[in-house]
């Protein structure tokens, strides 16, 4: 036979979504482009401007699952691990140090295609300290390489003629010397 | 089923543009030629950074070579084209944070532009600021008198709008004596004083200043750092003065202050009541003297100089804790407290005058008094003969107990003055007093009591039946 506190407690487990469950850390479900489904914590999902934006303005209830087409999942995997560590460092006393030391881990065996492909989910996401994160890499990656290298990288189309480019590498001997002969 | 994309989106502009504004200044000039888009966007940035010489080894074995100039030439231009671009209208309003200028084949035809270039970040507000003009090697076979002429000089005109400043690094320019002329000052002077006297100095916001291979001219620095209020780091290396002048610090915010071979003959840092740290490291033959005085605050001094011959420390911290390393070192003064920690290696050190500053009574008692004092006199008072300068003879009544249970500390000194003010001139007669200095000092083989100001008292006591 229940107390009727028991009663009272158990009612209170089993009142709707939207009822006021204290206990319970808030998540916030999302599904990325190729149709993978992922529980955020609400204070990491927080940290993204998007999906904040998208359930804070128009005051829609957490149970909605919100669609991140742009999103692949082993990107959002990374973010979360980011953010993640962003969140539990952020009011520690070594905050720098800590975070740089993680930072180089997270980069250490990211290929330049994956910083790129982060940078896009950054600021599809609005992540501004994980994006200033991410170009700072890409930045550090591409800063001996020519031209030509980062074109193709980015995905630039050179609309330079022979010639002027030619013109302009003596133009500014400066800027072309010591590069790394590099692989793409 | 959704299908995983293949294809990856193209890089947005945002992003692009944030990156390419990140890139140290050689690599985003070299990303112009990315496509037509891009071409100009590092003009934009807030940090620029013009490395001549970022191959070191390119340069050591320039020789006169026609390609060489072109290719300064060339370099020059890239930094006016800068310039040009900044003219513009709309990009004034751009921020300037930082801005570094590093040449390694200057001539004397690069002052215009140098000249152009600081009035235009000046005029942008910049913060830091970092100029190194290396003469181009074809001057070096000249004297040394006709490359000074060479040198880009910074003088008040130079920094008239430099107020913005809070870091300045100089290397390889010489720098004018900025002190305002009879003219100047009355020219000012009749404009009205309604100007506060901070306003019209040239750097009041100038916290750091790094100065390598600087040549000053007579004076300069002194009244360099007399145009900086605010300044709290001063490092100078390599730095020569005309005549091999004197180095003289006056400034009541400086901090910490670092001499590294340079050439003046004396260096003498007065009024510093902030400075909290002083090193000098030096194998140049030219410096003699070095002398603190007034600095409460000085709380650590290192001192390593092959040559110095006179060092003089006065006023300072009573946790001063110093570390010195003067092999021909002739005097040494200090005047301060016993809680000091001296450590001098100066073997050849001939004369060491200290001045107690502090009372017996006030130092939590004799207790702790007389060890302290004991560990410093032992550190300090190694040289043949020593001078010490106390306010009451009280100072070195080393207790009997004490006496029995430690060894002296002045065991080496041969010639022990002991001066003290007039009222006490009887002192002599306390038997107390003279086993003290007999334990303090066993080895003497002269001992002078005197007064201040001159030791005309003398009394040349006997010490035997100690």
């Amino acid at each position: 036979m229940s107390t009727p506190a028991e009663n009272e407690a158990s009612i209170k487990q089993e009142s709707g979504p939207s009822g006021t469950v204290q206990d319970k850390p808030k998540k916030i479900v999302v599904r990325t482009g190729d149709g993978e489904v992922f529980e955020l914590k609400e204070e990491v999902a927080m940290e993204m401007e998007t999906i904040k934006t998208f359930f804070m303005e128009d005051n829609i209830s957490y149970e909605t699952v919100m669609p991140l087409t742009n999103v692949d999942s082993w990107e959002l995997v990374k973010v979360i691990e980011y953010c993640s560590k962003y969140v539990e460092l952020k009011n520690k006393e070594n905050f720098h140090k800590e975070l740089k030391a993680f930072q180089d881990e997270f980069v250490k065996s990211m290929s330049p295609k994956t910083l790129l492909s982060l940078s896009n989910v950054a600021n599809y996401l609005e992540i501004k300290y994980f994006l200033d994160f991410i170009c700072q890499a890409i930045a550090d990656h591409i800063k001996s390489k020519d031209v030509e290298y980062v074109r193709e990288l980015f995905g630039v189309e050179n609309d330079f003629t022979e010639e002027e480019y030619e013109m302009a590498k003596t133009e500014a001997p400066w800027a072309h010397e010591n590069l790394d002969k590099d692989l793409y | 089923m959704s299908v995983v994309s293949s294809i990856r989106p193209p890089l947005p502009d945002l992003v692009t543009h944030q990156i390419l504004q990140i890139l140290p200044t050689k690599a985003a000039v070299r990303m112009s030629f990315l496509s037509k888009q891009w071409d100009g966007v590092w003009c934009s940035t807030p940090v620029l950074d013009f490395d001549e010489g970022d191959d070191p080894g390119k340069y050591d074995n320039d020789h006169i070579d026609l390609n060489k100039i072109l290719e300064h030439r060339k370099f020059i231009n890239i930094v006016e084209k800068w310039l040009e671009f900044c003219e513009q209208e709309q990009h004034k309003q751009v921020l300037l944070n930082k801005f570094r200028l590093r040449m390694m084949r200057y001539v004397p035809g690069d002052y215009d532009s140098i000249d152009k270039c600081l009035s235009y970040v000046f005029e942008r507000n910049v913060k830091e600021l970092d100029i190194s003009l290396r003469i181009s090697r074809l001057f070096w076979g000249f004297s040394w008198q006709i490359r000074l002429g060479f040198y880009y000089c910074v003088s008040r005109t130079t920094l008239a709008n430099a107020k913005t400043l809070t870091v300045l690094k100089l290397e390889y320019v010489r720098i004018k004596n900025l002190r305002l002329t009879k003219k100047q000052r009355r020219r000012i002077k009749n404009l009205g004083s309604s100007m506060p006297v901070d306003t019209r100095l040239l750097l009041p916001n100038l916290k750091t200043m790094y100065l390598k291979n600087v040549q000053f001219d007579k004076h300069a620095l002194l009244y360099l750092i007399l145009e900086c209020p605010s300044i709290q780091g001063l490092s100078l290396t390599s730095c020569h003065c005309e005549n091999s002048d004197d180095f003289h610090v006056i400034s009541s915010s400086l901090k910490s202050l670092e001499i590294e071979h340079c050439d003046s003959r004396i260096i003498l840092v007065d009024e510093a009541v902030n400075l909290e740290s002083f090193t000098v490291s030096s194998n140049s033959s030219f410096l003699d003297y070095i002398t603190l005085c007034d600095c409460p605050n000085l709380k650590y001094i290192n001192v390593d100089a092959e040559h110095l011959k006179h060092l003089t420390v006065s006023e300072t911290h009573d946790c001063l804790k110093a570390t010195i390393n003067t092999p021909n070192l002739v005097t040494f003064s200090f005047e301060g407290f016993s809680k000091s920690k001296i450590l001098v290696k100066a073997p050849n050190l001939k004369v060491t005058r200290v001045f107690l500053d502090e009372e017996v009574l006030g130092f939590n008692g004799p207790f702790r008094y007389f060890p302290t004092l004991r560990d410093f006199l032992e550190h300090i008072g190694f040289s043949k003969r020593v001078v010490l300068y106390i306010n009451d003879f009280k100072a070195l009544l080393f207790p009997e107990d004490f006496r029995k249970n430690f060894s002296s500390p002045l065991y080496g000194v041969k010639h022990l003055v002991v001066v003290m003010p007039n009222s006490q001139k009887e002192v002599s007669d306390i038997p107390e007093f003279r086993h003290a200095l007999g334990w303090m000092a066993p080895s003497i083989n002269q001992l002078s009591l005197g007064e201040e100001n001159h030791q005309q008292y003398l009394a040349n006591i006997s010490l035997e039946g100690l």
